[in-house]
């Protein structure tokens, strides 16, 4: 059920969003900074499913307060002269390769135990 | 009781230090960016052009929908009566005759490249100049419409056209009778012949349903008034 | 459990959906805001460009501004014919003296073009006569230094006005024939005028150095005639336009 959601939500997103009016190219480098934010969540949240504490509230919670706080902190480093979307997209991406990182080693060693069963049983059976 | 004091005076004081550094750093960069000639590096330049860019199309558009309830308020306004609706008419040929409107029509579309030699502002002026003569009824150079006010003038090495820049390769469209306009255009001794002999590339084509766009500036009239 | 499980699935579908829909719209932004053209430029070229914009911006609000204000009227009077008439009436002045269609005066020059001679290295003259060229250049050069109306020998030069050579002493403005000495006036800001063609390797000393003659002066109040279409080419209607 929940991967139909995803995909639904998917497809509709990329309809949806192809039909909409451009924004103002000024603004998009704040929402360049919000997508980061929340793909960074989105693969924090797949972490920590994998992981099995996977908690609705703060997976939606983060998604949207990272995406308007780094809005805000980009906002506040324009007025402030200093490039502050540098700093969140370094931790951001950092975090998203961290995560991507565990997601990776989890899969992959899923896939060579049963791989190592496999084995075991077809060494088994030959035997 | 005492230590809680101390915290909350210390909490006190660095909040009022951190606003007052922002404050006084936001009033800073804001004072930087309004004084005229301060050194400004080219990104702040190209925001600033963004924005100025995004701010005029934001009017743009605005107008174009203004102008469309102009245009729809007068015809409700004129519907009723028959004079009224005639000048309602006159006045919508008049401003397709201005150039305030988009066209489609058959004509050519002349292409001109630099080649061994380079085109220029008059080579443009004449090749206009003879498409009016063989009765082109609309004319336009890379999307710029060619109205009563517009000119043809080079800054350095690139051309403008109503105060736009424009480069090389040159389209001009031109509706108006496709075989007149190409047998005046392409006629030997023409000015196409002779942009063609010093070394230009010249491509002249007939073409049905040519758009030509609107001018997209403001026709101007400040100084002539009408003789009573 | 059942309904927690729809609640999450929901949930991370609207989120998904969020997602997805900003990626695209910035995916747009980015594609379709041509930045290119700035990215490239250097410092002159950008403070050029925004000045440029901003002309542009100011021009377009004033006349949105206008048209608001047209608005305004049109639908204040909407009950009332001969009101309704009143403002048609005088946008359509407006517009039919800009095409050219109605006598007109203000300040501006009057330029005076005519043949002239250029004295050759063994001594002869050799005779320089004004072409259609030099008219050609000549409005050029008066549209781009602002002028608004203009006109040769009395021909009205109107946005399809064409200028060509007939032979050697006659040329033709909008089909008519005119002939040396030539003639322009040119409404618009008199001193502005006045001094775009005379700057230095302008127009004046162009023809000047070509060997013929230009005067110019600036003049409080001009008279422009309308323009008047003898053949049926010059005629001011539109016969290929296809209405859409």
């Amino acid at each position: 059920m929940v991967i139909i959601a995803i995909i639904i939500g998917c497809l509709v997103g990329i309809l949806v969003g192809m039909n909409t009016p451009i924004i103002p190219y000024s603004m998009s480098g704040y929402l360049a900074i919000s997508i980061i934010a929340a793909l960074d969540s989105v693969f924090g949240g797949i972490n920590s499913s994998i992981k099995g504490n996977f908690d609705l509230k703060i997976f939606v919670s983060g998604f949207f307060v990272n995406a308007i706080l780094s809005i805000l902190l980009t906002y506040l480093g324009e007025r402030l002269n200093v490039d502050i979307y540098l700093a969140a997209i370094v931790v951001f991406v950092g975090r998203m390769f961290n995560n991507l990182g565990y997601i990776r080693r989890h899969y992959i060693e899923k896939w060579i135990s049963r791989k190592n069963k496999e084995e075991k049983n077809t060494n088994e059976k030959g035997v | 009781m005492n230590k809680k004091n101390q915290v909350a005076i210390t909490l006190g004081l660095m909040c009022f230090i951190l606003t007052a550094l922002i404050v006084v750093q936001v009033n800073t960069i804001n004072n930087a960016n309004s004084a005229i000639g301060q050194a400004r590096n080219e990104n702040d330049l190209r925001d600033e052009v963004l924005k100025w860019k995004e701010k005029y199309d934001v009017t743009y558009s605005n107008l174009e929908k203004a102008e469309k309830n102009l245009e729809n308020l007068r015809q409700n306004a004129s519907n009723n009566d028959e004079t009224t609706k005639q000048m309602e008419e006159e006045l919508k040929t008049a401003n397709k005759l201005l150039g305030l409107t988009e066209l489609t029509g058959d004509g050519i579309v002349i292409t001109l490249e630099d080649g061994t030699d380079l085109i220029h502002q008059e080579d443009l002026i004449y090749v206009v100049n003879e498409l009016k003569n063989a009765g082109a009824e609309a004319i336009s150079i890379n999307g710029q419409r060619l109205v009563s006010t517009s000119f043809i003038s080079c800054d350095g090495n690139v051309i403008l056209i109503n105060g736009n820049k424009i480069g090389t390769p040159f389209v001009v469209q031109a509706i108006g009778y496709p075989s007149t306009l190409y047998g005046a255009l392409m006629r030997n001794g023409g000015y196409l012949e002779k942009l063609q002999d010093i070394g230009i590339k010249v491509e002249t084509k007939k073409v049905e349903n040519i758009v030509i766009q609107k001018y997209n500036g403001i026709i101007d009239s400040k100084y002539m008034k009408v003789v009573e | 459990m059942e309904k927690n499980n729809k609640i999450m699935a929901i949930t991370i579908g609207i989120i998904c959906f969020i997602l997805v829909l900003t990626i695209f719209v910035q995916f747009k932004t980015v594609e379709e805001t041509d930045i290119s053209g700035i990215e490239r430029m250097q410092e002159t070229e950008l403070k050029e460009a925004l000045s440029q914009w901003k002309q542009k911006y100011e021009e377009a609000n004033e006349k949105l501004e206008d048209t608001n204000e047209k608005i305004k009227e049109y639908s204040n009077q909407e009950q009332d014919k001969t009101k309704t008439s009143n403002l048609l009436q005088e946008e359509l002045k407006n517009a039919n003296m800009i095409l050219g269609k109605t006598d007109v005066e203000g300040e501006g020059i009057e330029i005076i073009v005519s043949d002239g001679y250029k004295v050759e290295v063994n001594g002869n003259r050799a005779e320089q006569n004004v072409v259609a060229k030099d008219l050609v250049n000549l409005v050029n050069e008066l549209k781009k230094a602002g002028a608004e109306a203009i006109s040769i020998n009395d021909q009205r030069v109107v946005n399809m006005t064409d200028i060509v050579d007939i032979g050697n002493n006659y040329i033709l403005v909008n089909s008519q024939n005119v002939s040396n000495p030539y003639t322009i006036k040119a409404i618009g800001e008199k001193t502005y005028l006045q001094s775009a063609l005379g700057i230095k390797n302008g127009y004046v000393d162009q023809m000047a150095a070509s060997g013929k003659n230009v005067t110019v002066e600036a003049k409080r109040n001009i008279k422009i005639l309308k323009y008047e279409a003898k053949t049926d080419k010059n005629k001011m209607q539109f016969k290929y336009i296809k209405e859409k």
